[in-house]
């Protein structure tokens, strides 16, 4: 019997061309008096290896980004490209076996896990679908374990409600891992762990990213999580990617006021008095965004063009780039 | 300064099929007029049952001995009705999910001054006056309009406003803040912590801020209690614990936080297992199984709480504290420790 995890003979792996590749994403649904624009003409890169961290607020979007790239549901409009092969308007057979190269790991790692079903099964479900033979299944089960810190002689028969959220978590992980996937979203992996487990779900991740040469999309609301995973940091505000650049550059450098703000709410674990300024409001609805630009109604530095014109997405520096009129540092948008 | 709230050996014990379980285990501290405790901890290390324990809503057969002194008269001795009637209107609490804490059925503005009408017996005409500046109080626009409102028509960072106006509706001299921001978003985090500070200082109240997120307490607070299975392990002021801190827990709680000033794929530091529940048969630290530093005698020994050199408040229950450091920050001095 074949083993169907193997990467697709059509998959382009030798270019340097980004693994996934987003264009002018656009996710919708619909609601009672009209339609809920949860992902709002996003396009992002990911490139073979990278971790591209995608941080907002809830209610921004990011999850639904996260969904729509995987197709569950397909977006309303856009590309979205995994390694040379269009997933959009692919039929359904073959989106299920395209969708075996990207796997998603959830929030709650207890609630994702089927409750009746033991560890073993839990973790060697997706190569049953795939075809694999029990044997050889079994086999990468246990190496697959034994890679997230398990052992299968103590945890294969146990159930979920018989491990730790960190536990839980690991099986979920070494579930979507035993695929092979080439890409990992990870919605919030470490939101609903302790800290002292959370370091050690991350350290997981990143060895994980190294040891198989994923690339992945990490999406989560805390930035200093994001800033340690991620290569590249992709800010969402209301369905809108408002700015784009290497961590670094985010947490050092950002350009966008949200960015600015988002950092200056970040807890700081440092005991120091001073907690930079506070942002007005809160997220408004995204039934009924503002015009021009979404973040006008709580901006500091706002002005009367952003109501009116919509800021692009536009490079102010090698590789950091943002959607605001005004940005901190950079040009200003001289010609719209 | 006067001290408001005293706790002194306070336990909560319950029993179980194997004996009675601990939860919570001989804690003292006292919070004076004006000033901020911080009590930090994981999930499950006891710090929502010492606020319970202390508010008299323990569970129904729980034991509880040591003494919660509010303005001067030990509460617990005191009959039923006039605890309830002391802590009710002594202390305000604010718990973590306000959608739960209120009642989906019931207007806000009447939520708000249900206290205020059962402890001072004011008339609906007063108490609508005073909820709509409590309203005004905690940065609500529209307080008329709102007072109709319900929970549901609210959001998250509102109902929690509304849940603080309540509290302080009947002037408590401590609030209780039941990690209040956790369902929140950072934004509005900020904003929330900001208010409480506020009405803090334009009072001189005193809080008590509960938090598994040692970044909500820093900065914010001026002492600190640091919380294990059920036990206070070490506690002093913020700073002194943040930058001098001496329990092994601390520090590799401390050294296992993302810092976003660190470089970016930086290993995290871990603490192995996961955090114990206190069983009937436990001995020694309750710490030991996930210290690194553990030694034959921290499984034998309970560490007896010792003070910080120096230090007439500082202390912690530690066999093998880590070592002071030279003036830096505990922060770099714990980066320092990174593999």
């Amino acid at each position: 019997m074949s083993t169907a995890v193997a990467p697709m003979s059509d998959v382009d792996t030798t270019s340097a061309k980004p693994l996934l590749t987003v264009d002018n994403l656009v996710l919708r649904y619909p609601v009672r008096g009209g339609y809920l624009e949860a992902v709002s003409d996003v396009s992002f890169q990911v490139a073979r290896g990278e971790t591209l961290g995608l941080v907002g607020e809830s209610g921004c979007g990011k999850s639904s980004t996260g969904r729509a790239v995987m197709h569950l549901p397909p977006p309303t409009s856009g590309n979205v490209t995994l390694g040379g092969q269009r997933l959009t308007g692919l039929p359904r057979n073959e989106l299920r076996a395209a969708r075996r190269r990207m796997q998603l790991i959830f929030q709650d790692p207890v609630s994702a896990l089927n409750p009746r079903r033991r560890v073993r099964d839990i973790v060697a479900e997706g190569l049953t679908i795939a075809g694999v033979a029990r044997e050889a299944a079994q086999e990468k089960v246990t190496e697959m374990l034994r890679l997230v810190g398990m052992d299968i002689d103590i945890v294969g028969e146990r159930r979920p409600h018989q491990l730790s959220g960190g536990q839980c978590q690991r099986v979920a992980i070494a579930r979507a891992l035993v695929l092979q996937p080439e890409l990992l979203v990870c919605d919030e992996p470490v939101a609903s762990l302790d800290v002292s487990i959370q370091g050690q779900v991350l350290n997981l991740l990143e060895d994980m990213r190294t040891e198989l040469g994923l690339s992945m999309l990490f999406i989560s609301h805390d930035l200093s999580v994001v800033h340690n995973i991620s290569d590249r940091i992709a800010v969402m505000y209301l369905g809108k990617l408002v700015e784009m650049a290497p961590s670094d550059t985010v947490t050092r450098k950002p350009a966008h006021p949200y960015t600015r703000a988002l950092l200056d709410a970040v807890p700081s674990h440092r005991d120091t008095e001073d907690h930079g300024t506070t942002l007005r409001g809160e997220i408004p609805s995204p039934m009924n965004p503002p015009s021009g630009c979404r973040f006008r109604t709580r901006c500091p530095i706002a002005q009367d063009k952003c109501a009116t014109v919509v800021p692009e997405l536009r490079e102010i520096a090698p590789g950091q780039r943002v959607a605001c009129h005004f940005p901190l540092h950079g040009d200003h948008d001289a010609a719209a | 300064m006067e001290t408001v709230l005293e706790v002194e050996n306070l336990s909560c014990s319950i029993d179980t099929a194997d004996g009675p379980v601990k939860l919570v285990d001989n804690v003292s501290f006292a919070v004076r007029r004006g000033e901020t405790l911080g009590v930090v901890g994981e999930s499950g290390s006891g710090k929502t049952m010492l606020v319970r324990t202390i508010m008299g809503i323990s569970p129904k057969a729980a034991t509880v001995s040591g003494r919660v002194v509010l303005d001067g008269v030990d509460v617990l001795t005191l009959p039923k009705k006039e605890r309830r009637r002391r802590l009710g209107a002594g202390i305000g609490m604010v718990f973590q999910n306000p959608m739960t804490s209120l009642n989906p059925v019931v207007p806000v503005g009447r939520q708000i001054t249900e206290g205020l009408r059962y402890h001072r017996g004011i008339g609906r005409q007063e108490a609508r006056a005073r909820a709509l500046e409590l309203l005004e109080l905690v940065g609500i626009s529209e307080p008329a309009a709102r007072l109709k409102q319900y929970p549901y028509q609210l959001s998250g960072g509102m109902r929690q406003r509304v849940m603080i106006a309540a509290a302080l509706a009947c002037d408590p001299d401590v609030l209780i803040a039941d990690e209040a921001t956790t369902a929140l978003d950072v934004t509005v985090q900020k904003q929330i912590l900001d208010l409480i500070k506020e009405i803090q200082t334009s009072r001189n109240m005193s809080a008590i801020i509960i938090s598994h997120d040692l970044g909500v307490v820093a900065g914010r607070t001026d002492q600190l209690a640091v919380m294990y299975a059920s036990q206070v392990v070490e506690t002093g002021a913020t700073a002194d614990v943040f930058r001098k801190h001496r329990h092994q827990y601390t520090s590799a709680l401390l050294r296992s936080i993302p810092d976003i000033e660190a470089e970016i794929h930086t290993k995290l530091a871990t603490i192995p297992g996961s955090p114990r529940r206190n069983t009937p048969d436990v001995v020694g630290c309750r710490f030991a199984p996930r210290c690194a530093a553990a030694t034959e005698k921290c499984h034998e020994d309970d560490p007896a709480p010792e003070f910080s050199e120096g230090s007439a408040e500082h202390w912690y229950r530690c066999h093998w504290p880590t070592p002071l450091p030279d003036g830096s920050t505990g922060m770099r001095l714990a980066k320092a420790g990174r593999e």
